[in-house]
């Protein structure tokens, strides 16, 4: 069964994971906030590994070629936007490499077909001034500019969207350690040419000998769970085929994942060990094959499949 | 009776309490009347699957703004957060440093447990019918990490409720220990509660709103939550590390005879990063002071040592030394630290955590031993003036060496040989403290009948740097 049942609202998995070598691995954090660790009512110490927000950019990352700035072949035909330099057609990003996706400054500033991006934009969106939002014209529109947009997520905040319409993520996931333990080393970085720093030789410079602490954790469990919001993802009023095609977009992504190297960081390099469908009862994600091959025979008209051009104004353009 | 039922599928529950910025790190708990309500409006809104619904929904919806506030029933939660910094709009590939640092609060809580709660009122079926889809379509309920699945409650209510209005049981005993939190409801004078509930956000900003107009704070009474037993993490208590090395570097290094002031500063700094996050938190094991004070179990708590390096003159090592063991969070801070900023220096000595364990357990000759021969790397500060009793000297400096040594727990030292050096240009009192009120300090050799382990720091200002014994070299 590739298909979730039709009253199914929510896709939830649970993963746990293990580190590929040894049992310490490096969680998310900043040097100067820490490690962010947590508990649950009555619960030995947890920590977060990965936040939500990091996931979506994973997830995004399984169908996305970073060498050749390019969706991978499955996704070839969902349309996107490239922006591009006025002067001398330069990649500059897109909407599937920008942050904001579809309502990036970058797409909002282009010229698209003629017109100002925002102007442009406001129109596919019908967005009109002191007007309730027509959602369903607006998730249509999406799903023509860049379907992956209804999955992770499109916030219209900047002044000139009327309504700044909000699609929230479809897909969310989160990787969290259970019953965790700091596990404190260190080193030292060795300069064996010379021993003693000299003016304009110093660590800064790369020079010289320097120690560094390192902070990694063990755990009891790490596991990374998953949502699929199918009431959201039929909620979008758009026809079966589409609806199914995000779906299986959904799962996709989260397969591709999941069966790839799942390398967040230099020491923090994990795998899966158990795969858990948590809801709905008797659902199993399907394999990778099956959903690639689902997904290339969804039959799905898009009016412009593929790359859409954006041009950035020229004067704009920051050398890099 | 109209129940709801959400549980958090990802364990976790965000929601900013109204009129506080995000970065206060409260959580709304429980949900507010308003939110949940609102919650049920924007699936309805945004949900092109509930259009035909929307009629009955908006009579649902309006029947439970106008009813009497609910009651609800809350799963055990634990207060959280964890820190990030998030893009701006303006964040592109060329422009990364435009983030913000944002504290995301949370409550963790069971994924399988739900918050229940109850309206005491009655909904006609195809109302109930239209709510129930309206749950369905509720994919998170606060900020959107809070991925909930909510359902029309089919079950009652419980006996026994967690969280009521509190005028309602203002003379109850049983509620005499409850917290008291405001949340936020719709007013009950208004005449259009959709427009209450379905306000618009950038409207609120635009007019300066701290809170939705048409709505009002009332004030819910809510049970303490159940302590649940703290599971144990082992049946037997981890070995806690009870020292660790830092190195120093920089072509600032003070000089061993500030070790004192360096001592404070490693203090002071590891302080404030055990406090991070918290308010007035402070590390007994750091600070050397529980509730009452300074604390008198002997000498348990951290020693901040300083060794010099290869020149033995400038401080290329720093050891915190606790005999009680450090914990997590001393730990924490411990490897966190980067760097010490010291008066008047140009830059700030960079740090870093190199070793970490039980002194018995690490290879610290020079500082740990063992050894039966021990000499002054720092002076001893003496605390107690020598005096005459029956004809002879007593409570002199080698009387005081050997009762700290006692009080430390080492033997009795078969000789105490007090050794010329100039010690007076060591640092003897706290930073900003008057040389004139400075003790006196001597330096000694320590010889032991057999081999003993260190650390040894004794006297007056031990616990910064001062009377510092390091094995003799053979």
């Amino acid at each position: 069964m590739i298909d979730a049942p039709h009253d199914a609202t929510r896709l939830v998995v649970d993963a746990r994971l293990r580190p590929v070598i040894g049992s310490t691995f490096q969680p998310t954090g900043f040097a100067n906030l820490g490690a962010a660790e947590f508990r649950r009512p009555g619960g030995p110490p947890s920590l977060l590994v990965e936040s939500v927000q990091s996931m979506a950019n994973h997830l995004e990352a399984v169908g996305f070629d970073e060498a050749s700035r390019r969706p991978i072949g499955l996704l070839e035909r969902l349309p996107w936007i490239v922006v591009t330099a006025a002067d001398g057609g330069e990649h500059l990003t897109s909407s599937r490499e920008e942050p904001h996706r579809l309502a990036s400054a970058y797409v909002r500033d282009a010229e698209i077909d003629g017109k100002g991006g925002l102007v442009w934009l406001v129109e596919r969106l019908g967005l009109r001034p002191r007007a309730p939002l027509d959602w369903r014209t607006i998730y249509a529109a999406v799903f023509q500019l860049d379907p992956l947009c209804l999955l992770h997520g499109v916030f219209f905040s900047a002044p000139g969207f009327h309504g700044n319409p909000k699609v929230r993520r479809a897909l969310t996931a989160v990787i969290e350690a259970h019953d965790v333990a700091p596990v404190v080393s260190g080193g030292l970085k060795r300069d064996d040419v010379q021993f003693t720093s000299a003016k304009g030789q110093g660590a800064e410079e790369g020079y010289g000998f320097v120690p560094f602490p390192r902070t990694e954790y063990s755990a009891n469990e790490i596991v990374l769970s998953a949502a699929v919001d199918l009431a959201q993802i039929r909620g979008y009023g758009l026809d079966p085929h589409a609806t199914r095609m995000l779906a299986l977009l959904a799962m996709w992504e989260l397969r591709a994942l999941l069966d790839g190297p799942l390398r967040l960081r230099t020491a923090c390099d994990l795998e899966v060990e158990r795969l858990t469908v948590r809801r709905p009862d008797g659902f199993e994600l399907p394999a990778l094959d099956v959903l690639e091959e689902a997904i290339a025979s969804t039959q799905v008209a898009f009016d412009e499949p593929g790359r859409r051009a954006a041009t950035w104004p020229a004067a704009k353009v920051a050398s890099v | 009776m109209v129940g709801l039922a959400i549980s958090f599928d990802l364990g976790r529950y965000h929601a900013t309490s109204w009129g506080a910025h995000v970065n206060e790190a409260t959580v709304e708990w429980p949900p507010s009347p308003w939110r949940l309500l609102r919650a049920l409006y924007a699936a309805g809104r945004a949900n092109i699957r509930l259009e035909q619904r929307w009629p009955d929904l908006q009579r649902a919806l309006v029947a439970l703004a106008r009813a009497r506030p609910p009651t609800f029933d809350l799963p055990p939660t634990a207060a959280a957060h964890t820190r990030h910094y998030m893009p701006l709009a303006s964040y592109s590939p060329t422009k990364r440093g435009a983030t913000s640092l944002v504290i995301d609060a949370f409550r963790a809580l069971d994924p399988t447990s739900e918050v229940r709660a109850w309206w005491d009122i009655d909904l006609d079926d195809a109302a109930r019918d239209a709510l129930t889809a309206a749950a369905e379509a509720v994919g998170y309920l606060g900020r959107s990490e809070s991925i909930c699945t909510m359902r029309l409650a089919t079950e009652g209510p419980g006996k026994q409720r967690s969280a009521v209005v509190a005028d309602e049981v203002a003379d109850d005993p049983a509620w005499a220990d409850a917290e008291l939190v405001d949340l936020l409801v719709v007013a009950d004078d208004v005449d259009d509660p959709l427009a209450v509930i379905g306000t618009s956000v950038s409207e609120m900003r635009r007019r300066r709103m701290l809170v939705p107009a048409g709505t009002r704070r009332l004030t819910y009474a809510v049970r303490s939550e159940r302590k649940q037993p703290h599971r144990r993490e082992s049946s037997v208590p981890a070995a806690r590390p009870t020292i660790a090395h830092l190195r120093v570097v920089g072509s600032g290094r003070p000089a061993i005879t500030d070790a004192v002031t360096v001592g404070h500063l490693l203090r002071a700094a590891l302080q404030r990063r055990f406090d991070a996050g918290a308010i007035g938190a402070q590390s007994p094991v750091l600070s050397g002071h529980d509730e009452t004070g300074p604390r008198r179990d002997q000498h348990a708590h951290a020693h901040y040592l300083a060794a010099p390096g290869p020149d033995h003159r400038h401080i290329d090592h720093l050891f915190i030394w606790a005999p009680e063991g450090l914990g997590r969070r001393e730990v924490s801070a411990i490897a966190g630290l980067r760097e010490l900023r010291m008066r008047d220096a140009p830059e700030p000595l960079r740090v870093a955590l190199v070793a970490l364990g039980r002194v018995e357990d690490l290879s610290l000759p020079r500082l740990a031993g063992p050894s039966t021969t021990w000499s002054s790397l720092t002076p001893v500060a003496l605390t107690r003036h020598a005096k005459r009793r029956g004809g002879r000297i007593v409570d002199g400096a080698a009387d005081q060496i050997v009762r700290e040594l006692a009080l430390r727990g080492f033997p009795a030292p078969d000789r105490v040989e007090l050794v010329r050096g100039s010690w007076m240009r060591f640092q003897a009192t706290r930073p900003g403290g008057s040389r004139r009120r400075a003790p006196t300090v001597v330096g000694a050799r320590l010889q032991f009948a057999e081999s003993v382990s260190g650390p040894v720091a004794l006297g007056g200002l031990s616990h910064f740097g001062l009377g510092i014994f390091v094995p003799e070299e053979p």
